[in-house]
């Protein structure tokens, strides 16, 4: 029970993470200027590889 | 569920490998190839973690200093034409 929680928080973060993963990849290739896709590169850097770095702390949580 | 996010972050990688091929200037490809650097950690980490061999997080963390310090070089080398 309590393992399955963590591993729905766990898919939770890694899907929101990969969103915006995907969103900083669209944004580094739409937007028109130099210092706007060093924003999407931004988002990609903080917002993607955190919340997918820490669904991976959830999943090995749930694996002990 | 974790093999979809590889598989999207395998989009995200060729559509940034797009903006690498037609960049307009140097510090666009910089910047999309330290973006794919990122993606390609986040694969390693998660292809670890699917795999239940947690021990691929160390090779995410060599891969991002490697990423970093690679970054830092080439910046440099474009400020100064030189790397000493």
């Amino acid at each position: 029970m309590f393992d399955q929680i963590l591993m729905m928080i766990a898919l939770g973060f890694v899907a929101l993470g990969t969103l915006l993963v995907i969103i900083g990849a669209f944004g580094l290739i739409r937007l028109p200027d130099v210092y706007s896709r060093i924003h999407a590169a931004g988002v990609v850097d903080t917002g993607g590889a955190a919340l997918i770095l820490l669904g991976c702390v959830f999943i090995r949580v749930g694996i002990w | 569920m974790l093999l979809v996010s590889i598989a999207a972050l395998g989009v995200s990688i060729l559509i940034a490998l797009i903006r690498v091929v037609l960049g307009p200037t140097a510090f666009d490809r910089v910047l999309a190839v330290n973006s794919i650097g990122t993606m390609i950690i986040l694969g390693v980490a998660l292809h670890g973690f699917i795999m239940e061999r947690p021990e691929f997080i160390d090779i995410a963390i060599l891969y991002a200093i490697l990423n970093f310090i690679g970054t830092f070089a080439v910046l440099k080398l474009f400020s100064t034409g030189k790397l000493s």
